[in-house]
């Protein structure tokens, strides 16, 4: 048996050297072996996968793939799909914003361009900001550069917003790039101007912003929890669980909760600081903000009857109306339903004169920018466009009725709850045809843009898209909901 | 045919030697005149202007006979204008910052072309208005984020100046004159580039 076995001496070198060999070898024999560096992606096999979907955008991205070992075109060119639809050459920067828009439902088509021509087809639904005029950025935003040494630019998504901004590329060296905002700039001000901190030759072009959705759901606990953005694997986050909380609003950039008669406002993400907008008297509030289409603007009905209104955060209160039951906010409109019953509509300046659209009886006012609506003994009546314009009755035998006129690519809808507790809506004018929506006891619906949240029997059921789509169980255990969204 | 008997008619070696001597003097009366262009060159500087915008960098020039310099002055260099781009001017409108938090990328126009689509002297880069090209600044180690390629290797019409790198970077697809005066234009600035010195600034 010894003679088989080397002897002792030379055992160890031989050892090493073999031992030394099976680290080489794979090296050697695989040079192509995929692996992921999302710091130097030019290091990796074409196709090579750099960053998976579920590590960005909150779980909702896309994988990221390597180009290789260059940022040109690969022979031969093939294109990527999602679901039939192109989404452009493999793996190119604007490949990805593709499949990820598609991915989405964002997009509904191929969305055709270089990153320094995307700007050129934006599709329809989806708003665009010139650098240096960007008054909003959210995770899912494209941002697109200019310049560079093929003139063709760059496209990127927005991973995050903070006081750096993340992006998420393909076909770049680096997966993850960071910028800021240059100095004296802010979305606030509607002049937002971002810095790509060391990209040389390239400019920052312009932001395509994704649709975004916000929705609130104040709990029977109570407490007011709220969830952004249209993909799903966003999780609620808890706004306020103050048990004397007692309202919650969505709208735009704005959230704001009634806490214990004080009012609190914050802007921007769900997680930025409170601002006291009153400390005490508050019943209840109404805000109104749609990311620079109008002025924002803040309201509050007092306990002692008064609705109060300012503009922007630091704005100085108006009091606007006495002896008020409720307070309505959209667009340049505000709207007073007074202790009385009668309806009450200005549309412009906080000081501008009142339009009394109903003198009394009116149990519920409706406001948007361009309709407005009123329950009158069971009927919901809607006009549209001018003030002085007539009214239509809409539905006899109703509780409640809401409107929507905001979204960017979704017609007018008007809404109603029938007696029975079901809900109808219907689309695009004032004598389209009814759909019911709901069949069932509806406490509370509320419209906006594509989107129909419904509360019933504390469960909290929203659809986004088309009258026809299906419902998606947010949340359970609510007695409030809100919800706002751009299209 | 020529007939095999030829007359003499080459330089004598005296002939050679003077005519060596008529070289030696016009080179050297060359190099003197060359010289007094340079220094006097040197001190007709058309640096900074205080009174000028940060943005937006005039060109100021001097009696002849002079060198016309366009001068970053946030940076501290100087560019030597030839003819075919004397009235350069920069923008940091649109610049994304370096690794010392300056802008990083000079946009460049001319303001004989501002009217047909290079006008940036407000706005920076736009779709209607496309620069020159850039005058930008980097590490010598810096790389395009896009490429990979050391931006000294991918533009190497630059110098190294200290810690930094100077590279002109033209912009493609820009239309605002013939492809002809444009490429020349790009000649001269990619010229003007690899002589970028220290600009002496107060």
């Amino acid at each position: 048996m010894q003679k088989y076995f080397l002897q002792t001496s030379h055992r160890l070198p031989v050892l090493l050297i073999a031992l030394a060999a099976a680290l080489v070898i794979p090296f050697i024999s695989l040079p192509e072996i995929a692996r992921a560096d999302i710091n130097n992606t030019r290091a990796d096999a074409f196709g090579t996968d750099e960053l998976a979907g579920a590590s960005w955008l909150d779980g909702a991205g896309v994988v990221i793939k390597s180009n290789g070992s260059s940022a040109g075109d690969h022979s031969p060119i093939t294109n990527n799909s999602v679901n039939g639809i192109n989404s452009g050459e493999e793996w190119q920067c604007v490949e990805m914003v593709n499949r990820l828009y598609l991915t989405q439902g964002w997009t509904t088509a191929n969305w055709s361009g270089d990153g320094n021509t995307l700007i050129n087809n934006v599709p329809s639904g989806l708003t665009a900001q010139t650098d240096g005029s960007i008054s909003y950025l959210h995770p899912g935003d494209v941002l697109t550069l200019d310049g560079g040494p093929a003139g063709t630019g760059h496209a990127g998504i927005i991973n995050s917003v903070g006081s750096t901004i993340q992006i998420v590329n393909q076909n770049t060296v680096a997966v993850y790039s960071s910028a800021s905002l240059q100095s004296g700039t802010s979305f606030g001000a509607g002049n937002a101007d971002i810095d790509m901190s060391g990209w040389a030759t390239y400019t920052v072009q312009t932001v395509v912003h994704a649709p975004q959705v916000r929705l609130g759901a104040l709990t029977t606990t109570p407490s007011y929890l709220a969830k952004q953005n249209s993909y799903d694997n966003n999780p609620w986050v808890t706004i306020n669980n103050d048990s004397t909380v007692t309202q919650g609003i969505q709208s735009g950039s704005l959230t704001a909760v009634v806490n214990n008669g004080a009012l609190w406002v914050k802007q921007g993400s769900l997680s930025s600081s409170w601002v006291t907008e009153m400390n005490s008297g508050v019943a209840k509030a109404a805000i109104f903000d749609n990311y620079g289409t109008n002025t924002m603007r803040i309201g509050y009905l007092s306990t002692s009857g008064s609705f109060f209104v300012k503009e922007g955060i630091s704005g100085t209160w108006t009091d606007e109306y006495d002896g008020v039951s409720a307070g309505y906010l959209a667009g340049s409109r505000i709207g007073v339903l007074t202790s009385s019953g009668a309806f009450l509509v200005k549309d412009g300046t906080l000081g501008a004169s009142w339009t009394t659209l109903y003198t009394s009886g009116v149990s519920q006012g409706v406001v948007s920018s361009n309709l407005v609506g009123m329950m009158l003994s069971g009927s919901f009546y809607v006009k549209q466009g001018s003030l002085s314009n007539p009214w239509t009755d809409e539905y006899d035998g109703a509780v409640t009725g809401q409107l929507s006129d905001l979204g960017y690519i979704t017609p007018i809808r008007i809404g109603v709850i029938d007696n029975l507790g079901n809900l109808y809506v219907k689309e695009g004018s004032l004598t389209a045809t009814w759909t019911t929506i709901y069949n069932g006891v509806v406490s509370q619906a509320v419209l906006s843009g594509n989107l129909i949240g419904v509360q019933t029997g504390g469960t909290y059921l929203v659809k986004q898209g088309s009258l026809g789509a299906s419902w998606v169980t947010e949340n359970t255990g609510i007695n409030n909901i809100t919800l706002w969204t751009p299209n | 045919m020529k007939g095999t008997a030829s007359k003499q008619t080459g330089f004598s070696i005296v002939e050679g030697v003077l005519a060596i001597l008529v070289v030696l003097a016009l080179g050297a009366t060359s190099f003197a005149v060359y010289q007094r262009i340079k220094s006097s060159s040197t001190t007709t500087d058309a640096a900074s202007n205080p009174n000028q915008s940060t943005n937006q960098q005039p060109v100021t020039t001097a009696p002849a006979p002079t060198v016309t310099y366009l001068t970053i002055k946030e940076w501290s260099v100087k560019l030597p204008l030839s003819d075919s781009i004397k009235d350069a001017y920069y923008t940091f409108e649109g610049s994304n910052s370096g690794s010392d938090g300056l802008p990083n990328t000079a946009w460049l126009g001319l303001t004989s072309l501002n009217c047909t689509g290079c006008n940036i002297s407000t706005t920076g880069p736009t779709d209607t208005n496309k620069p020159i090209g850039s005058i930008f600044r980097v590490l010598p180690t810096d790389r395009d984020p896009v490429t990979g390629s050391l931006y000294t290797q991918q533009y190497p019409n630059g110098v190294t100046i200290g810690s930094y790198y100077y590279g002109y970077a033209p912009w493609e697809n820009k239309s605002c004159a013939s492809a002809t005066t444009l490429q020349s234009i790009d000649t001269a600035f990619s010229a003007a580039a690899k002589s970028t010195a220290t600009a002496t600034t107060n």
